[in-house]
């Protein structure tokens, strides 16, 4: 058990490092570097070479890439080539008010979508279920930014509540991002609850056909006991992989959506760093991605571990 | 309805629509059953048991509604009642245990949660209910009640499971328990425990009981009433006694002769469903096919020492899964090979079909072919002469081929081009035009058929038969039997038959190899196995099955039927729960006794000592 676990986190930071890799290939391979994004079209060569040099982007890729490894794995990632700031601080802002945004998402998201599919599970063919799982269609066919439009257009032009973009720069306080958060809250959990309804809604009624639930039900269960004790943790055993897959996703939808409403989170400082082929702020970037993106699934795992007694107390134990 | 009776049912029909269609699942049903008696449910399966047994509770499978009449309960009419009343009924007055234990408690909740469920008397704190969930425990027999608490289902086999289930059910007292199969699955061991579990129970609680079974022995055990239902209606009625020695009704008696026993060699007849259908009594006599044993045929497969160990490492006091396993199957013989469930008659089978890797020893064809290497690695004559029929039908035939395209296959296969699919079929006794019908299309017993006839048209030499009847009913059970019978005399087949149930080991098999704990405990001819000298094992299979028309009463109760988890390392694998066990048992592997010709018994006891009476388990 122990040494499983162990296993799956070697393998996730092998993870780690090869989407390390990927990325600062993708970002060599592109055309231009951080000093001709920084001096522009018109600069001359010279002032390029020396802007390089200056850089230290005249060194062989490979040797830069270790050097920026070694770095990382003291926790020093460098300082960005735009403006010289210690990158760990400037990402680190930017992931606190990311952060912010994703945990109101995935609070209100999860909880949102397990009780919905819950519902449709539970009311099959009903009229709750036609609802609850046409909406769930409509929000998996309709990209992000379409429903942050939408949003806007809702919420801060017609019936102006929330502001459309926020104004206040990296440095925000929490008292001046909290009012802008809800309407990038509300898109992204658009995008993260679908899916989850569906296979909430699946499994619910999978657990509904089965013999315990109708054994607990003849023994003259009330309607909430059964719900709780014996249908809603059997039914999450399945949920618990779709969540935190789509919580996963969640950093690409992040990056969109942080962009349209021009929140100063990771997703925003993401699309500017890579315009600008800031590559110690990509590469961070990329390392806090992934680490979320391994992180969610081995808390998938321990989960299922936790709500899954088989698991827990194998056969073999007896 | 009087205060002593518990189940009143006046003229019930329920249904549901297809298509547009009103079907009948039951038309009609009158019965009632008078408090402390206990009521049998039989007939095959579709007939509308369950159906009947679960309105007692007010359920109706979902689509299915009441067309007509009426059931009452503890004088309670319980369509009738309000969702709140209904849910005090089942709280307080009828339980159920369901069909399958295993897959009716809920997987995440612990043993102690799912019985506390239950009950419900006001002011009981959880040190209380604790107490009392353990005292229930105690009452269907759990080892370890206290322990069992905190466990969850999974944690148990299935006859634990079966005997929480029943403790969960008679845990809130209640005047009426409804038991849909309760011991089938069960090997007939764990079956007779939890038999008298119930009886004493039922004694105890002083419950009126209805029992759903197509297990006329168990039946004839337990109830003291009995209903036949045939296509949803109760064809016959009354006191099971005298029902059962003297049915009257042509589809009683069908089933009443087609049940294999025991005590009787022979394949019984099968049911006429066109005399029945036209009311044609029958004339009163059994009719039973005695096979004879072929004799001088040469072996098609000898298997000697055979070891398979599913263990990754060995574990101190423990033996493997399958130790020194040996014998033989001659052409034209059906060897049965006996034991309870975990005994690893399966994983020999699969063995020598090529799905299990062996430790050690040997598997040899006719011809001398080595059975060594896994199916993958083996030539294609050996696949062919090899053959394995599954226990399930439904699941081992693809839903979405037709019978055609099963039988075709292995025909293909094989390049075989003197049998076509419509000669294969006419073997199994299908008409032709079954050939284009789906899996779905066809009953159980016509499934098997089909799975028999893919595997005789590949023209083995041996039949692996895993427990082929088992979930047919005994009415078509006996013609799978006789086809069975035809295979081996007309082609020379040679089939390894596996079974759990003994009286179809003596209705068809010409050997038998008796298995405990994956090791050989007795081999003979089936006279010999069914003679008074017998390995204790053997003695207590055979005194566990319930036959219809036994002294019930005489029989003996309360065995032990805990199967240890694994083989010991060393001695006899039955020491832990021998009667006749010495020292030297659980230290050297017992030696083979010759009882006669072609009969031999593993033990270190006498061979006086191995018969009926000093057997008698206490
Ligand atoms: N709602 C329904 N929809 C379709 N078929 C139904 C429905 N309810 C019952 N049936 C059919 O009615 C018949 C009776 O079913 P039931 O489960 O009562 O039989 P049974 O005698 O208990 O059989 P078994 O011995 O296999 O358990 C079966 O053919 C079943 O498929
Ligand atoms: S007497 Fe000994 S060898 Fe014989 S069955 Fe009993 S335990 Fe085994
Ligand atoms: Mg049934």
């Amino acid at each position: 058990m122990i040494s499983l676990f162990a296993k799956r986190v070697g393998w996730s930071l092998v993870t780690v490092l090869l989407s390390t890799i990927l990325v600062f290939t993708a970002i060599q391979s592109l055309p231009g570097d951080a000093a001709t994004q920084i001096l522009g079209q018109n600069a001359t060569p010279e002032a390029v070479a020396t802007l390089r040099s200056q850089l230290g982007l005249d060194e062989p890729a490979i040797s830069r890439f270790f050097s920026w490894l070694g770095g990382a794995f003291t926790g020093d990632f460098g300082t960005s080539l735009l403006d010289g700031k210690s990158v760990g601080a400037e990402v680190g802002r930017a992931l606190l008010n990311t952060s912010l945004l994703a945990a109101v998402t995935i609070l209100v998201g999860i909880t949102l979508s397990v009780v919905l599919g819950l519902l449709a599970g539970l009311f099959r063919d009903k009229w709750p279920d036609a609802t609850i799982s046409t909406l769930a269609l409509v929000g998996m066919s309709v990209p992000e930014f379409v429903v942050a439009t939408v949003l806007v257009l809702l919420f801060s032009i017609y019936i102006p509540i929330f502001p459309a973009v926020v104004v206040a720069g990296q440095d925000a306080s929490l008292a001046e991002l909290l009012p802008s958060i809800w309407l990038p809250a509300a898109a992204l959990v658009c995008a993260l609850s679908a899916y989850i309804i569906r296979m909430m809604r699946t499994s619910v009624i999978d657990v509904l056909d089965s013999d315990f639930v109708l054994t607990a039900r003849l023994k003259g269960n009330s309607t909430s006991r059964l719900v709780f004790k014996h249908i809603l943790p059997s039914a999450m055993l399945p949920t618990l992989n779709v969540i935190a897959m789509n919580i996963a996703w969640l950093i690409g939808g992040v990056v969109v959506v942080e962009s349209i409403f021009n929140y100063p989170g990771i997703g925003t400082l993401m699309i500017r760093s890579v315009q600008t082929r800031d590559l110690p702020t990509i590469l961070m970037i990329t390392v806090l991605s992934a680490l979320t993106y391994v992180l969610c699934n081995l808390l998938a795992d321990l989960a299922a571990h936790l709500l899954n007694p088989r698991l827990r107390f194998p056969r073999s134990a007896k | 309805m009087s205060d002593a009776t518990i189940v009143s049912v006046n003229n019930l029909s329920v249904s549901y629509t297809s298509g547009g269609l009103k079907v009948d699942v039951l038309k009609d049903i009158s019965l009632r059953l008078e408090r402390g008696r206990t009521l049998g449910l039989v007939g095959e399966s579709g007939s509308g048991k369950s159906t009947l047994a679960s309105t007692f509770l007010g359920a109706l499978r979902s689509g299915s509604f009441i067309s007509k009449g009426t059931v009452e309960v503890a004088g309670q009419d319980v369509f009738a009642l309000p969702a709140p009343a209904l849910r005090q009924l089942r709280r307080n007055d009828v339980a159920l245990v369901p069909q399958n234990a295993g897959s009716a408690l809920t997987p995440t909740m612990r043993i102690m949660d799912q019985i506390a469920e239950s009950l419900h008397t006001p002011g009981m704190d959880r040190a209380a209910k604790r107490a009392r969930a353990e005292e229930l425990l105690r009452l269907v027999r759990l080892p370890n009640p206290a322990q069992a608490l905190g466990k969850y289902p999974h944690q148990f086999s299935g006859g634990q499971q079966q005997r929480i289930g029943i403790a969960m059910a008679v845990a809130a007292n209640p005047a009426l328990l409804v038991l849909d199969e309760p011991t089938t699955g069960l090997d007939v061991v764990t079956q007779a425990a939890i038999l008298d579990v119930l009886a004493d129970l039922q004694q105890t609680l002083n419950m009126s009981m209805v029992l759903v079974s197509h297990d006329l022995g168990v039946i004839d055990k337990m109830c003291t009433d009995i209903a036949v239902l045939r296509e949803g209606r109760i064809v016959e009625s009354g006191a099971t006694r005298r029902v059962l020695a003297q049915p009257q009704h042509p589809y009683t008696q069908g089933l009443v002769y087609s049940v294999p026993r025991v005590d009787v060699p022979g394949i019984p007849p099968s049911m006429d469903t066109a005399a029945i259908d036209a009311g044609i009594q029958s004339t009163g006599e059994r009719e039973v096919y005695v096979r004879t044993a072929p004799s001088g045929t040469p072996p098609v497969l000898q298997v000697r020492d055979l070891s398979i160990d599913y263990r990754r490492r060995p574990v101190p006091g423990t033996g493997p899964t399958v130790q020194g396993v040996s014998f033989d199957v001659n052409a034209s013989e059906i060897v049965a090979l006996v034991g309870e469930s975990g005994s690893g008659k399966s994983t020999i089978a699969n063995a020598i079909a090529g799905l299990q890797r062996t430790e050690a020893g040997t598997m040899v064809l006719a011809g001398g072919a080595d059975l060594a290497r896994t199916v993958s690695a083996r030539p294609k004559g050996i696949r062919q002469a090899v053959q394995l029929i599954f226990q399930n039908a439904d699941t081992s035939l693809n839903p979405r081929k037709t019978v055609h395209a099963a039988i075709a296959r292995p025909l293909q296969l094989f390049g075989i081009k003197k049998t076509t699919v419509a000669q294969s079929l006419a073997e199994v006794d299908l008409p032709l035009g079954f050939a284009q019908r789906l899996p779905g299309q066809l009953s159980g017993g016509q499934r098997q058929r089909v799975g028999i006839a893919r595997a005789i048209a590949a023209g083995p030499s041996l039949v692996l038969a895993d427990e082929i009847v088992s979930a047919l009913d005994v009415s078509v059970q006996s013609s799978i039997l006789r086809l069975m019978d035809t295979m081996s005399r007309d082609k020379g087949i040679g089939f390894l038959f596996i079974t759990h149930d003994l009286a179809v080991v003596r209705a068809v098999a010409d050997r038998v190899v008796v298995l405990y704990l994956g090791r050989v405990v007795e081999e003979g001819t089936v006279e010999a196995i069914f003679s008074e000298t017998s390995h204790p094992y053997t003695r207590l299979l055979l005194d566990s099955v319930i036959e219809l028309g036994d002294d019930h009463d005489a029989k003996p109760r309360n065995v032990k039927d805990e199967i240890p988890a694994a083989p010991p390392e060393f001695g006899c694998p039955y020491a832990s729960r021998c009667p006749l066990v010495r020292d030297v048992c659980r230290t050297k592997a017992p030696p083979a006794i010759r009882v006669s010709e072609g009969h031999q018994i593993m033990c270190h006891a006498d061979a006086s000592e191995l018969s009926p009476s000093t057997l008698a388990h206490s």
